[in-house]
């Protein structure tokens, strides 16, 4: 039974909180997803990136058991996600990138089947609940219905569900998308303080910018395959840009640079025509 | 620009229904319209053969007015879909495309994808009908062309219908626009039905088929059919009759298409724009409960708020309601007062019959319901077995509190002894358990959410499983205690058969013996072993359904969702 704090202890002699070995999802003779080999240490803000259509959300819905691999493991705080599937459910939360939601609730009353899913005392969902709702600006729509809530509202209610059972690893895919500037910022804090405590995110995003200010680590997918993993500073040494950004290994590891280019070459073209 | 859309639709039509996975449902969908329109075809000959060029006029008079009921029915969550929830309509708007050409591809989408299935099921019997009574060659061009316009017609009375609703209604009941178009039609179909029965009265026809009142379009095509199958030139009259009526009835919706449509799609995509407070905020931060009275309670709330979910109740409502204003508006109720027994009997008969289409309607879809948030559900710590219990229990009470009521009004109304209202509440309330438990696992095989059309939250296919395995269910739960009740004086009778009798019947004979003498011999035990029999069949189909929905929740059930456009 889960009390304050986080109760729901990580299965003992577990180091890490996500572990995927040989993740494998294929549709067909299109193979979304190639023995992907990943780990997650707890306390760690993961930032899991890659153009449109590479694998990301694939391997989020096999992390969280929304998708079943054809080949591989997946493991959240020491549980297979497949194999013992209540465990593991009972050590995360999940924020897909379309929040749809329960339509005809208010969001007390989603925020209040989230609680009993995952028996929360009533004294620490009340206090979590307020806490939250105040911090994603949502107390005066609380008594909505979720129908009547726009993209960026139903989003920041599926992050205040998440967060409310106080989960050890927090999965969230696109969690930027819909959101206004000021709860971008509060979401980002949020992030950062949530893995300071010991709880782990993991994460995938376009904005590059926010990877590299928030996360401790990266993964770079595409096609399916982990092309890239590691911090900052260590994708910067073997790829030998000293000072890059992100946005330029992330750019060069997946054939943006040629688009640049092609862009550049477009321009050009236009301006020698327009004379 | 019309034509540029029509070749865009027509593209995207060729790429959906030619896709690898299409084409054996192709394959499969033609070799069985052939067969049926084979059918239909000997079946229009048939009653041609058997009557003659008289028949022409009737029975095209009622062919034609029932399927312009049946193509406005069938058309109107075609039609809502294709003006309003449709993906492409928000890029069409922001194109340089007059309204009217979007509207008139639409239009004429609906008009033959639509109803591929519609023009032959009523064209084929009609060329049968005119081949058996020997009909003149220009029955067949006219046929064709009658029909088509008949059908058009009907297409843009469901465009009109749904132009004018969206352009009236408040904006806050948009969302009940298909239940308020249905409900609508269904008046009208009903007052259709009245019209028939007055003009029978004017102008009885000669034979079984009342005539339809001649002002109707339908008519003027039915009179055209008639005259060109006797080779009148003047047929053509009337049949142009019928294409003004299309044609009017097209241009008056083609008036509509600026507020109707545009500004219709405006309102609509706005969303109702009100915000509903539900509970004062002294209630806020109610504790938590338990997983399972939190999914029960989840579902409730989301039913109760859903005035859409009930309407797949309502046909068996009224259909119940109306039979019994009959039986009371008869004096029936007054004689049946006197045969308790034989009432109580009518009555749980008719519970039972309820229990399986109510239970099909109601229950089987109610993996449905979550629709585009069930990965709420399969990614929190719930297991298969407390999602099936919890949504079991919410549709169980539901069927349950209807039941009980009726059969505690019937008990009072028809003057049932204590006995019987309580024997008829716990028969109910058991064999409902074993119903609405086993009506849940068969839908999950064929669930479906479509966002703008609630009623349709279960294949077809599946749907009549559901009713087909309910219909099992009761007659196996039912028939051995039906047994337990035959009169004790039955068994002479019996005896004297099952003796002169030979094969099957001397078996079944000598069972329903056994059966009788038993009663004879221990009156107690054979009531009690039929109860026995009841509980056990209600209670342990329940628990085998519901275990069997928690494996199927726990492999995960895939819900269908419908996408528009």
């Amino acid at each position: 039974m889960q009390q304050d704090g986080r109760a729901q202890v990580p299965r003992e002699g577990v180091s890490s909180a996500i572990r995927a070995v040989g993740l494998t999802k294929r549709y067909g003779d299109f193979t979304a997803v190639d023995r992907l080999d990943l780990v997650v240490q707890p306390g760690e803000l993961f930032g899991f990136l890659g153009p449109n259509g590479s694998g990301k959300t694939t391997t989020i819905k096999m992390l969280t058991g929304l998708l079943e691999p054809n080949e591989g493991t997946a493991e959240v705080a020491g549980f297979d996600v497949w194999r013992e599937p209540l465990a593991a459910k009972a050590r995360f939360a999940y924020v897909p990138d379309e929040p749809n939601l329960f339509p005809k609730l208010t969001g007390r009353e989603f925020l209040r089947f989230i609680g009993s899913v995952f028996r929360v005392p009533a004294d620490v969902f009340e206090r979590r609940s307020r806490d939250l709702l105040t911090l994603f600006d949502l107390t005066d729509s609380i008594d909505d219905r979720i129908e009547t809530y726009s993209h960026g509202m139903r989003q920041k209610l599926a992050i205040c569900a998440a967060l409310v059972h106080d989960p050890e690893v927090i999965f969230l895919d696109e969690p930027t998308v819909g959101l206004d500037p000021r709860s971008a910022r509060t979401l980002k804090t949020l992030l950062r303080r949530v893995c300071d405590s010991g709880a782990t995110v993991f994460l995938t995003t376009h904005i590059l910018e926010i990877a590299q200010q928030m996360c401790d680590r990266v993964g770079i997918i595409q096609q399916g395959k982990l092309i890239a993993l590691g911090t900052l500073e260590e994708l910067r040494e073997r790829g030998g840009h000293a000072g890059a950004s992100l946005e330029d290994i992330f750019l060069e590891l997946t054939g943006g640079a040629e688009s640049a280019e092609l862009i550049e070459a477009l321009a050009e073209g236009e301006r020698s025509g327009g004379r | 620009m019309t034509g540029l859309l029509l070749w865009a639709q027509w593209r995207q039509w060729v790429h959906t229904w030619l896709s690898r996975r299409r084409v054996p449902v192709i394959i499969a969908i033609a070799l069985a319209a052939l067969s049926f329109a084979t059918m239909l075809t000997f079946f229009g000959y048939a009653i041609g053969r058997n009557s003659s060029l008289d028949a022409l006029r009737p029975v095209a008079g009622l062919a034609l007015p029932a399927i312009v009921i049946v193509v406005i029915l069938a058309d109107l969550p075609q039609v809502y879909g294709q003006l309003y929830v449709a993906r492409d309509v928000e890029l069409l708007f922001t194109l340089p495309i007059p309204t009217r050409s979007i509207f008139l591809v639409k239009y004429l989408q609906t008009l033959i994808v639509g109803n591929l299935l519609t023009i032959p099921l009523i064209l084929i019997p009609l060329i049968g009908l005119g081949i058996g009574a020997g009909a003149h060659l220009l029955y067949y061009p006219a046929v064709v062309l009658v029909v088509f316009v008949v059908v058009a017609g009907a297409v843009a009375i469901s465009y009109l219908m749904m132009l004018t609703l969206v352009r009236f209604l408040p904006r806050k009941r948009l969302n009940e626009i298909i239940v308020a178009s249905q409900a609508l039609t269904g008046l009208i179909a009903a007052l259709a039905g009245q019209l028939f029965r007055f003009s029978d009265q004017l102008d009885r026809a000669p034979d079984v088929l009342p005539v339809a009142p001649i002002w109707l379009p339908t008519t003027w095509g039915a009179i055209a059919l008639e005259r060109l199958g006797r080779a009148d030139p003047f047929g053509i009259l009337p049949a142009l009759g019928v294409i003004a009526t299309s044609g009017v009835l097209l241009l008056l919706s083609m008036r509509m298409v600026e507020r109707g449509f545009r500004l219709g799609w405006v309102r609509i995509s706005e969303g109702s724009g009100r915000k509903r407070q539900t509970r004062a905020r002294s209630a806020a931060y109610a504790p938590p409960r338990g997983p399972i009275a939190g999914i029960a309670v989840k579902e409730i709330t989301m039913l109760r708020r859903d005035i859409r979910q009930w309407m797949s109740l309502l046909p068996m409502i009224v259909l119940f309601g109306i039979g019994l204003f009959q039986f009371i508006a008869g004096g029936g109720w007054t004689i049946a007062r006197e045969y308790p027994s034989a009432t109580w009997f009518v009555v749980q008969s008719g519970l039972v019959t309820f229990m399986i289409f109510a239970g099909t309607a109601f229950a089987a879809p109610a993996f449905a319901l979550d629709g585009l948030a069930a990965w709420v559900l399969r990614t929190a710590p719930l297991s298969g077995w407390q999602i099936a219990l919890g949504k079991f229990l919410v549709y169980w009470g539901v069927l349950a509190g209807l039941v009980i009521a009726a059969d505690l009004i019937a008990a009072v109304v028809l003057r049932w002894s204590l006995l019987q209202a309580a024997g008829g509440v716990v028969v109910a309330v058991v064999l409902l358990t074993g119903a609405v438990a086993l009506q849940v696992w068969i839908g999950t095989f064929g669930v479906r959410y479509d966002p703008q059309n609630p009623h349709n939250q279960l294949r077809t296919g599946i749907g009549f499983l559901v009713i087909g395995v309910s219909v099992v269910y009761f007659l196996v739960a039912l028939l051995p205690v039906l047994l337990t009740l035959l009169p004790t004086s039955l068994e002479p009778l019996l005896a004297d058969d099952v003796a002169s009798a030979s094969g099957w019947a001397a078996t079944v004979g000598r069972a329903l013996l056994a059966v009788v003498r038993l009663k004879i011999a221990h009156p107690v035990l054979t009531t009690g072993l039929g109860v026995l029999w009841l509980i056990a069949t209600g209670l342990g189909i329940a628990a085998f359904a519901l275990w069997r929905t928690a494996r199927r929740v726990d492999a995960g059930i895939q819900i269908e969702i419908v996408q528009q456009g």
